[in-house]
């Protein structure tokens, strides 16, 4: 042991002896012989390829120099606030002490700004690469596959893409919105050897420079294409035939061409086996063209017919057809546009049994429906993107509207007392244009502006037709004795808005930030409706002399200034606003009525972020909201054919508070996700439907009064990662407390509901993916009767790769459904497919069975203040489905 | 054997002693010293993209902080509130992510991570980087600074790979303080410039204020867990296996 030390400590100095040098000591002091502590003594060599020595002064100013022989120093001495010393020492010099007397400059020095006159340093560029590949196992088909093996990256059933629990709102394709930003289209054709690079994007916003004051909750995800796939038309085309539905078929199709100025994509399908392309978030984003600084207008058209997987039906033939494109015409502009046309043919079949509850008694009413339906919608979207410098902005955005809906409808309702049978048929016209421009504006770091006007016409035609056998709502139609009852009902609807917004944004410093708004919303809508009895003989009976017919037009201007104050203190950001709004409302119909009000709305957010992974936030805001046109129209329409409704002149606005708490953490080391929301809304000013009821018929009409609407909502969200498994506990509480009069009697109701969950998954890459979920929940209703409700919902996923290339599918639902009286209902769901894909090969087949167990109907119970339901609803029977992909 | 635990106990008490005498005697002023980074980029023949641009730009907004006293040391990126939202800021922002200590007495250099949800404190080691003090100078903005470099090595266990990282900093002898941005310290004067290496970008200060009153500034040692380096890569690994 001793031998090894000496022998190292011999190691050691003969190193240390191997050069020579000498050192020099001294003091390092100031005139006044105050030792200067810490000061850096430096020696530079003078000769070539000799190394810089330094020494560091002690607490009493003492250094000690070793230099090597042979070699010409400057020693220097600077030290701030000193004049430096300098002192050469030469190559056979004897010095071996020197001490150092620095002159102060006589500045007391403050502060130091440091200018550099910068060359950055060039080296490589390490470039952090988000690889698909790396994630990606070479089986997936589509983006949707590989989004769900992205850490943190959830893709449900609609299309809807999660990151870490937050909505995926925005879809950009290389940088390029595709199909207006929606992501179902994209995850579900974007084929998955397409992809590069997934790049997610949170507080997304367009305009670089509105980056640092927007307050957008935007989240994008963006779409990087593999170098091989630009310039290159790639996709693929998918034919499946089979049996089950009469000529069971489906063809789909997704093909895209990307170059680096222009490029397009098409997405086309037809089936009737109930598949659909759009989610309705798709399509409310397409039909949207609002600009987003404007909160969007409410659409007349209720386009929901359009999307979803519909197979809640007995027939459902879809056709759809949709293109996008952009094109780069300059580094300064760009044009990016879609059109979209989607026909759907829809029959539906639906049988109820209700109870109409009144104050004493009960009247019972068996229902049954059968319908067709058919719409059509086109739309088409342009929206031009000019940038004049780094610091402007130009928006241009035009959209046009068509859609038409045809619908027969016929109901047979049998009550205690008599049966009727209806017919309807229904014919509705919408057209509408929307157009806006924003524009933002740079001037310094400190301002920056933005202005919209947003435009928009809208016209909507339905046109109704009632047939019965039975006279019906009678007492309240002055229907004439025939053979046939028909009823003719003609609305005309048109819209027309402008919308105009100037907001600041003022940058204060670094924790201060000032916006002010400046606004108008005006609208003007005008509102006719005729309900007319046509006799078999071609006479008419006008319904106008017994209270029924419309003719109103209803202006609204809301003018509005606002105040937002942004600042950050430590971890808090916190947003106070004020908004001072003017309204004023005429409504032109006997007899005209005009309002003006003037309404102070505050409100206030605040993020607590205690680290990246962990906040807390919560939003306030006083609110105010006018009933739209046709609630103040003040004749009766005729709703159905157990309904009349009749608008209220005398409206007024709404008032609510509203308040949402939110708490989220993750703690990916240890595979936590907590996630808990609370949301609160009570309205103080409550415009609310009166409801009169006799037997079947209802008679509705809206009442303004000041009984507070309070409802309480929470969902929270507990994920834990345990081993290779993922267990997630959910829960949703609704507590809903509301005052309803009902032939008079004024009730105060509470409707709550509760919901549990339970998913149990497995997330592991080399195991089936397999998950299994019960969900129980209650619902409750009091008022003037009692009724209580539970559901059981078990859902299970699975899915396996056998032998490589052959992938097994299996989902199933049970869903059990149970009443007041312990009755119940239930019914199970379940689809699996078998696919065979082999890498590098074109195609791929699959046998897909929706409805393996042949379910005809779907039962559930439902309930409302004064009906309480049983439905069954018919739907799509089993379809086998043999189906080819080709992928280009 | 237990004569030489004795000897080491004593050492070991007697050089703490000596470490609580120098603290309490200190009467420290904080000196502060802002940072700005530039991206080192490489030069090609392709025009830059908007995200480039916007990296670039964002960069530029970063601030950091380094507060010093005679031992000791804090470094940090200064928040911002109109850069929460901006992804190109919070990328840019990784560069800087962290908080650095340094305490000359204790000879302990930290590296606070937040990154992962749990604060973790990560040891540097105090021989990470062996600078090499050159004879190439350039005077910034009238304080002649000296170059310094070092080579170290470091194997990513995500990558699978060892990696080269050639650090490098610009410091000042004028300026006798022993510290720097990102724990790049330890020379004999105050770095005015550095990079980490290994792609990173280019730290450059721009304002010193000496003096400065900030009572908020903390300078001592974090509290809480400490880990080594291999054991934060440990962690890393963790994190992301389990996020899927």
């Amino acid at each position: 042991m001793i031998k090894t030390v000496l022998l190292l400590l011999l190691f050691l100095f003969s190193l240390h002896s191997y050069t020579q040098t000498h050192a020099i000591t001294g003091i390092v002091s100031d005139t006044n012989n105050k030792s200067l502590e810490s000061a850096n003594v430096i020696a530079y060599p003078l000769q070539e390829k000799e190394s810089l020595k330094f020494a560091i002064a002690d607490n009493k100013g003492r250094y000690r120099l070793e230099l090597e022989t042979g070699v010409k120093y400057e020693i220097t001495v600077s030290y701030i606030g000193y004049v430096q010393e300098v002192l050469t020492v030469d190559i056979n010099s004897s010095i071996i002490t020197h001490d150092f007397k620095l002159e102060p400059t006589g500045e007391q020095l403050k502060e130091i700004i440091i200018k550099h006159d910068f060359t950055p340093i060039i080296i490589k560029k390490d470039t952090m690469t988000f690889d698909v590949k790396a994630f990606a196992n070479g089986n997936e088909r589509k983006m949707k596959e590989i989004l769900e093996k992205l850490p943190g990256v959830e893709v449900d059933k609609k299309g809807n893409v999660t990151v870490q629990g937050k909505r995926v709102t925005k879809m950009l394709v290389e940088g390029k919105s595709f199909f207006g930003g929606g992501s179902k289209l994209a995850v579900e054709n974007i084929p998955a050897d397409a992809l590069d690079k997934i790049e997610v994007i949170d507080h997304f916003n367009e305009v670089g420079f509105m980056k640092q004051v927007s307050d957008s909750e935007d989240l994008a995800m963006n779409v990087k294409l593999k170098a091989d796939k630009k310039k290159f038309v790639f996709g693929d085309i998918q034919a499946g035939l089979g049996v089950g539905i009469d000529k069971s078929n489906l063809i789909h199709s997704g093909l895209f061409y990307y170059t680096p100025k222009t490029n397009f994509s098409f997405i086309g399908d037809a089936n009737n086996i109930g598949k659909s392309t759009l989610t309705f978030e798709d399509l409310m984003r397409f039909s949207g063209g609002f600009s987003s600084f404007i909160s969007e207008r409410k659409p007349m058209t209720n386009l929901f017919s359009f999307t979803n997987d519909n197979t809640d039906l007995i027939q459902n033939k879809s056709q759809f057809g949709a293109l996008n494109f952009s094109y780069d015409a300059s580094s300064k502009l760009s044009i990016t546009g879609y059109g979209v046309f989607s026909k759907l043919l829809t029959a539906n079949q639906m049988d109820s049994r209700n109870q109409y509850l009144q104050n004493s008694a009960v009247t019972f009413e068996n229902k049954f429906q059968k319908g067709n339906n058919k719409s059509v919608l086109a739309i088409e979207n342009i929206k031009i993107d000019y940038s004049p410098n780094k610091k402007e902005k130009w928006y241009y955005n035009f959209q046009f509207q068509s859609s038409n809906n045809d619908a027969k409808n016929t109901l047979n309702s049998i009550t205690n007392t008599e049966s009727s049978l209806f017919e309807t048929i229904s014919k509705a016209d919408n057209t509408s244009f929307k157009q806006y421009i924003e524009w933002h504006k740079e001037y310094n770091e400190h301002l920056t502006s933005t202005f919209v006007v947003n435009q928009a016409y809208e016209t909507n035609t339905p046109e109704n037709h009632l047939l019965s056998n039975n006279p019906f709502l009678t007492g309240i139609l002055p229907l004439q004795k025939d053979s046939l009852y028909i009823i003719q009902q003609i609305k005309k609807i048109k819209n027309n808005s402008v919308d105009a917004m100037f907001k600041q944004y003022w940058i204060i410093n670094k924790f201060n930030h000032i916006y002010t708004n400046v606004g108008n919303n005006y609208g003007s809508s005008h509102l006719a409706t005729n309900e007319e009895q046509v006799h078999t003989n071609g006479t008419k009976n006008d319904f106008a002399s017994s209270g029924f017919g419309n003719d109103i037009t209803y202006q609204l201007n809301d003018a509005y200034i606002g105040l937002e104050y942004k600042l950050k203190i430590g971890k808090w950001i916190s947003k106070p606003g004020l908004y001072f709004h003017w309204y004023h409302l005429n409504t032109f119909q006997t007899p005209n009525n005009s309002l003006d009000k003037t309404l102070l709305q505050p409100q206030w957010n605040s993020n607590y972020e205690f680290s990246q992974s962990e906040n807390i936030r919560f939003e306030y805001q006083l609110s105010n909201s006018f009933p739209e046109m046709s609630h103040y129209a003040n004749r009766y329409t005729l709703k159905n054919y157990n309904s009349v409704f009749k608008g209220n002149a005398l409206l007024q606005n709404e008032q609510y508070h509203l308040a949402y708490l939110s708490y989220s953490r993750t703690n990916m080391y240890r595979g936590i996700l907590i996630n808990a929301m609370l949301n609160f809304n009570k309205k103080t000013k409550t415009t609310r439907n009166e409801v009169v009821i006799n037997g079947i018929n209802q008679y509705t009409t809206p009442v303004q009064t000041d009984n507070p609407d309070t409802n309480w909502r929470l969902n929270g969200a507990i994920e834990k990662k345990i081993y290779r498994f993922n267990l997630k506990l959910n829960a949703n509480l609704t507590w809903f407390n509301y005052t309803q009069t009902l032939n008079t009697i004024t009730t105060n109701n509470n409707q709550n509901s509760q919901e549990l969950g339970l998913t149990f998954k497995t997330v592991y890459k080399k195991w089936p993916d397999f998950s299994i979920g019960y969900t129980k929940g209650f619902s409750h209703f009091s008022g003037l009767t009692t009724s209580k409700y539970r559901t059981d919902v078990i859902n299970s996923d699975f899915e396996t790769t056998l032998w490589k290339s052959w992938i097994y599918s299996f989902e199933y639902e049970y869903l059990k459904n149970t009443n007041n009286n312990n009755q119940s209902n239930d019914y199970d769901i379940a689809n699996t497919s078998l696919r065979y894909e082999k890498k590098n090969n074109p195609f791929t087949f699959e046998l897909s069975i929706n409805n393996l167990f042949n379910i005809q109907t779907k039962s559930n119970y439902t309930f409302s203040d004064y009906i309480i339901s049983q439905q069954l609803t018919y739907i799509l029977p089993r379809v086998i489905l043999f189906s080819v992909s080709y992928k280009l | 054997m237990r004569k030489i635990a004795i000897i080491m106990l004593l050492f070991l008490l007697t050089s703490s002693f000596k470490l609580y005498q120098t603290k309490t005697v200190e009467n420290d002023t904080l000196t502060l010293v802002t940072y700005k980074i530039v991206p080192l980029i490489k030069i090609s023949d392709t025009p830059l993209t908007q995200e480039d641009v916007d990296f670039e730009k964002a960069l530029d907004k970063i601030e950091c902080e380094l507060y010093f006293n005679k031992n000791q040391s804090i470094f940090k990126m200064v928040d911002k509130l109109e850069y929460d939202n901006d992804f190109s800021y919070q990328m840019a922002s990784a560069f800087a992510s962290g908080t650095y200590y340094t305490d000359l007495i204790s000879k302990k250099k930290i590296n606070q991570n937040q990154d992962f949800g749990e604060t973790v404190n990560i040891i540097i080691p105090s021989k990470k980087y062996k600078w090499e003090i050159t004879t190439e100078t350039k005077i910034i903005s009238g304080y002649k600074c000296y170059k310094a470099v070092c080579v170290w090595e470091e194997f990513s266990k995500g990558r699978q790979k060892q990696l080269t990282f050639n650090s490098e900093v610009w410091f000042t002898p004028e300026i006798p303080a022993p510290f720097g941005p990102l724990g790049l310290d330890g020379l004999p004067g105050l770095v005015l410039e550095g990079n980490l290496g290994g792609g990173a970008s280019h730290f450059y200060a721009t304002k010193i204020s000496f003096n400065v009153n900030n009572p908020k500034i903390k300078l001592n040692l974090p509290t809480g867990k400490y880990i080594t380096e291999d054991e934060f890569q440990d962690f890393q690994l963790k994190y992301f296996e389990n996020q899927k």
